[in-house]
C-alpha cells in the first residue's frame, strides 16, 4: 500500500514536472520546433503517457516488405496510419552490434524525450505483436506518420530551388536536433532519408527527424557510456547554424529533471530493454547531458 | 522460338493519401530490375507528362517534386545502386528509402516471353522491351485508381531492335527510352 502510494506520489510528481518543463519550453519558443498536426499531438500525448499499445493494429503490406536493415512496415489501427520497425534487424550478417541493438526501445525513449523537450520527432509506441514464425522480433515499435504529404530530405535536395527555399526555414530545427543527436550518440544522421519535411499553407514548413535505433546504446553496449567525444553535426549540414535553437536545447536537457529522465528509460520492459543496457542508457544520458555544453560551445556561443 | 526471363519491378507512386495499399495513388511509372548474359541492370520509366489540374492543386513542394519526377528519381536510382550487385536488392533499397509520399513499392517478380535472340540486344533496348511488356501487363493500372494522365490515344512504338513483333500499344505521354544504369559484378 505504501509503496503504491510512492508510486502514485511519484508519477504526479513527474507529471508536474512534464509540465513544467513544456511551459518552459513554450516560453523559450521552442514549440515552433515541432509543428506536428492537431490529431498528431493529440496521439503523442497519449503516447507519451502509454507505454505499450493495446490496440489492434493491422499490417498494411507484408511485414518487412520495406526492407531495411530493420525490416520496418507500415501499420494501421482506424485512421491512424504507424511505421513499425521489429526490434531486432532480419539480418543476422550485419554483426553482433545490430543484432542485440534494442531498436525499439531506442525510438520509444528518443520520442518521450523529445516530447518533453518540444523537439520534432514523431510519437512512438512500443508494440508487442505477440510470438512470429520464423524470422522476426515480436517486440516493436510504432512511431506515428506525422504529416502527409512528406518527402524526405534525399527527394528534396534534387531540386535546387526548394532546397535554397527551404534551407533557412529548418535551421532551427536541424541546429536543435544537431544537440539532442549529439546527447543521445545518433549515429545515423547522415541518411538523407532520416528527415522528412513537408510544406504547407497552414503550417508553413514542418519537419519531423525520424530513426534513433543507432543511437544511445548502440554504440555504448552494455556501458558505461563515453562522454561527449563526438558533436553531432546539424542535418542537412548546409543548414544555417542558428545558436539560439542550440543553446535553447542544451538549456532544456540541462533542466530536464534527473527522474524524469530514469522514468523514462526505466519504464520500458525488460522484454524490450534488457536492464543492464537500460541502466547503461540512463547513465549515459545522465553523464553526457553534464559536458554537453562545453562540447556543443564549441560549436556555437551559446 | 521464345525463352522465358524473370524481370523484377517496382511502382513509383505519388501517394495523395497515408495509405499503404496505394488507393488513390498516382502511378508515375516503374523501376525495373533484370540481368542478361552481359550484365545486369536497372531502369526507371517514367510518365512525360501529368494532369496539370491536378498539380495545380498541389502545395509547392509537390508540385516541384512532381515537375521534377525525373531528375529526382534518376538520383534516388544512381543512390541506391551503390553496394548492391543484384537489381532486386537496389529495388528493395528504393522501396525502404522511398515509403512516403513520392513512394517505390516493394519489388515484384514478373516472368516474361523474350524472343530467342533477345540477350544479344543492347542493355537499353532490353530495357525498353521489358518497359513495354510490364506495361501491357498493366501493372501500373491494377494499382491506379487516380486519375494521372489525360487519356491518350494509343499509339504504337515501332520495334528497332528486332526482338519481337508482339511489342504492345504504348500510350503517348510515356517517357521511352527508360533511363538505364548498369550495375557493377560482384567481386
Amino acid at each position: 500500500m505504501a509503496a503504491r502510494r510512492c508510486g502514485l506520489r511519484r508519477s504526479a510528481l513527474i507529471s508536474l514536472l512534464q509540465r513544467f518543463t513544456a511551459q518552459f519550453n513554450v516560453r523559450r519558443g521552442m514549440t515552433v520546433l515541432r509543428q506536428f498536426d492537431p490529431d498528431i499531438e493529440t496521439l503523442a500525448g497519449t503516447w507519451r503517457g502509454e507505454l505499450c499499445t493495446s490496440a489492434k493494429w493491422l499490417p498494411e503490406g507484408a511485414p518487412g516488405g520495406l526492407g531495411g536493415i530493420c525490416a520496418g512496415y507500415l501499420v494501421k489501427n482506424g485512421t491512424t496510419l504507424g511505421y513499425a520497425k521489429p526490434s531486432a534487424p532480419h539480418d543476422r550478417k550485419l554483426g553482433q552490434a545490430y543484432v542485440n541493438n534494442p531498436i525499439a526501445a531506442h525510438e520509444k525513449i528518443a520520442a518521450d524525450l523529445a516530447h518533453d523537450l518540444g523537439l520534432p520527432v514523431p510519437p512512438a509506441v512500443l508494440w508487442d505483436r505477440g510470438q512470429q514464425k520464423g524470422k522476426g522480433s515480436q517486440h516493436c515499435v510504432i512511431s506515428a506518420v506525422p504529416f502527409w504529404p512528406a518527402y524526405t530530405w534525399a527527394q528534396v535536395m534534387r531540386l535546387p530551388k526548394a532546397g535554397a527555399r527551404l534551407l533557412p526555414l529548418i535551421a532551427r530545427a536541424a541546429s536543435a536536433i544537431s544537440v539532442f543527436d549529439t546527447w543521445l550518440d545518433n549515429r545515423d544522421r547522415v541518411n538523407a532519408g532520416n528527415l522528412v519535411i513537408r510544406e504547407s499553407d497552414g503550417f508553413g514548413v514542418q519537419v519531423a527527424y525520424i530513426d534513433f535505433a543507432q543511437s544511445m546504446s548502440f554504440g555504448w553496449g552494455n556501458g558505461p557510456a563515453p562522454g561527449v567525444i563526438r558533436v553531432e553535426g546539424r542535418f542537412p549540414g548546409s543548414a544555417p547554424l542558428d545558436a539560439d535553437a542550440i543553446r535553447d536545447t542544451v538549456c532544456a536537457i540541462e533542466t530536464m529533471l534527473e527522474d524524469q529522465i530514469r522514468s523514462i528509460v526505466g519504464r520500458v520492459p525488460g522484454a524490450f530493454l534488457a536492464p543492464q543496457r537500460g541502466w547503461c542508457i540512463v547513465e549515459g544520458l545522465l553523464r553526457r547531458r553534464e559536458c554537453l555544453r562545453g562540447e556543443m560551445n564549441k560549436r556555437a556561443r551559446l | 522460338m521464345t525463352a522465358k526471363r524473370k524481370v523484377h519491378y517496382s511502382v513509383v507512386q505519388f501517394r495523395r493519401q497515408p495509405n499503404a495499399d496505394g488507393a488513390g495513388a498516382v502511378n508515375l511509372g516503374f523501376i525495373i530490375g533484370f540481368e542478361t548474359k552481359q550484365c545486369a541492370a536497372v531502369g526507371l520509366a517514367v510518365r512525360a507528362s501529368l494532369d496539370e489540374k491536378m498539380l495545380a492543386e498541389l502545395d509547392p513542394l509537390s508540385r516541384e517534386v512532381l515537375e521534377n519526377r525525373l531528375d529526382v528519381l534518376v538520383a534516388e536510382v544512381d543512390a541506391a545502386l551503390n553496394g548492391h550487385h543484384k537489381p532486386k536488392d537496389v529495388l528493395r533499397a528504393l522501396a525502404a528509402q522511398n515509403p512516403w509520399t513520392l513512394c517505390v513499392t516493394p519489388p515484384q517478380e514478373a516472368e516474361v516471353s523474350v524472343a530467342a535472340d533477345f540477350d544479344n540486344a543492347s542493355v537499353q533496348k532490353v530495357a525498353e522491351d521489358y518497359v513495354l511488356r510490364l506495361y501491357s501487363r498493366n501493372v501500373l493500372e491494377a494499382q491506379h485508381t487516380g486519375p494521372a494522365v489525360a487519356a491518350p490515344a494509343p499509339r504504337r512504338v515501332v520495334p528497332t531492335h528486332g526482338l519481337g513483333s508482339e511489342i504492345p500499344a504504348l500510350p503517348a505521354p510515356w517517357m521511352i527510352p527508360p533511363v538505364v544504369r548498369m550495375l557493377p559484378r560482384a567481386a
